[in-house]
């Protein structure tokens, strides 16, 4: 996978949950400035790391029940999940290097499959 | 990168901030010919637009207030092209040849960038607001006012972006309860009537906000109206746009180098170590906070830039236009 997949609600157990890969689910809407900022990032992030990494993007304007199940209240958010649980989540947009750190340590966490 | 960059978003200068020194920069470089857009969080954003009465900007010989001069700088400003748009900068990419502006409403792309947003940035935050941001505690309405559909939410703040933010909340919250730090309300007066006449919104003003509730998320504002007990109202939303008196650098996530005060370090042309970025007014240290001054910077800075751009050796003094 070399881009980033858009998931809707009903996808998402699917897609995220049950993901062999580790997701960063990022919960965006076209209307947020600080979305528009972290979105390049992740694209060149499942552009280079799409073997290890999925990256999801759910538009809450038209997705809110599982941006309200992880009690959702401000965008970006994004949520780091392996094997279905939330590893690490990251409130607000961040500059690359940073993002790219928190996404190092989280697959560091990650247990290697075999 | 993948970018949205077109003609219509790509200038040669970007100047955050649009008081005394990011007017005046815009004014000589969009008279130099430069495409300029200024990005600016509202008229009564920074110190000069809440300014009273200023009585010693010199050739003005009686009293304007602070936001009548600074509208006189941007009407200046635009009559040599300079663009102005009412946006809030939340990142930039600086070291890169293009450079990028991230707002709230748009991306912005330049060859240069002058940074002059002033120092009314705060320093502490509010108890309960760093641990619930996300959880309720948010500073861009346009992002989250969705969230909060019928719910009650609770603006800080007294500026027109406060206000701005609040009438946009009042399209989805049930109710708005805006909390003023001071007597009054530092806005344009038709946006002020526009507040008071929304049913939907309870204004406190003279009010101190203490301390942002909630474990998973807020629950409430607990706040002292002067003079008063305090008072704990129910709230899930809490959006934040109070003012201090610190050098406002946040955005720039730690791009530019900054001095043990918080303020951006420059050169003699206010230029900083990034080529083509330059600041201006209020940002920096050692610098003494009149409007005159500010404006200078702001032309020495906005002289510079075109410069350089141009490939100049020397400023070109233009004794006879």
């Amino acid at each position: 996978m070399n881009e980033p997949v858009h998931i809707t609600d009903a996808e998402f157990e699917e897609k995220v949950l049950k993901s062999s890969l580790p997701v960063i689910v990022d919960f965006w809407a076209p209307w947020c400035g600080p979305c528009r900022m972290v979105a390049p990032i992740l694209d060149k992030i499942a552009k280079e790391m799409g073997d290890k990494v999925v990256v999801a993007k759910v538009n809450t304007d038209e997705n809110v029940e599982w941006a309200s199940k992880y009690g959702v209240r401000g965008i970006p958010t994004m949520l780091f999940i392996h094997n279905g649980e939330v590893m690490h989540s990251q409130v607000g947009a961040l500059p690359e290097p940073m993002l790219r750190d928190v996404l190092r340590n989280f697959l560091e966490a990650v247990p290697a499959e075999s | 990168m993948t970018t949205d960059m077109n003609d219509s978003n790509l200038y040669d200068v970007v100047i955050i901030g649009g008081g005394p020194a990011g007017a005046t920069a815009a004014l000589y470089t969009a008279r130099a010919g430069l495409k300029t857009l200024v990005l600016d969080k509202g008229l009564t954003a920074g110190a000069l637009g809440i300014t009273g009465k200023i009585a010693n900007y010199p050739g003005l010989t009686e009293p304007i207030s602070g936001a009548e001069l600074l509208e006189r700088m941007r009407s200046q400003a635009k009559s040599f092209g300079a663009q102005f748009v009412t946006d809030k900068v939340i990142g930039v990419v600086l070291n890169e040849e293009e450079k990028m502006v991230f707002g709230n409403q748009g991306t912005y792309y330049s060859q240069a960038v002058i940074v002059a947003t002033g120092s009314l940035g705060r320093g502490t935050r509010i108890k309960g607001e760093e641990e619930l941001l996300g959880k309720g505690v948010s500073y861009c309405a346009t992002c989250d006012a969705a969230f909060f559909k019928d719910q009650d939410v609770m603006v800080a703040g007294s500026s027109d972006e406060a206000i701005d933010e609040a009438l946009y909340l009042t399209r989805f919250a049930s109710r708005v309860h805006f909390l003023c730090p001071r007597e009054d309300l530092k806005a344009p007066q038709e946006l002020i009537d526009e507040l008071l006449a929304n049913p939907k919104v309870d204004l406190h003003c003279n009010t101190t906000l203490l301390e942002i509730i909630g474990t998973e998320q807020v629950e409430a504002v607990r706040f002292q109206p002067k003079g008063q007990t305090e008072e704990t109202l129910p709230i899930k939303g809490a959006f934040v746009y109070l003012q201090g008196g610190r050098p406002i650098t946040d955005f720039l996530q730690d791009q530019l180098e900054l001095n043990e005060g918080g303020c951006v370090v420059v050169d003699k042309e206010f230029q900083t170590a990034i080529p083509g970025v330059y600041a201006v007014g209020d940002v920096l240290c050692n610098h003494v906070k009149q409007v005159v001054i500010a404006a200078g910077e702001g032309a020495v800075a906005g002289m510079a830039l075109e410069k350089a751009l141009r490939g100049r050796r020397k400023i070109v003094v233009d004794w006879a236009k």
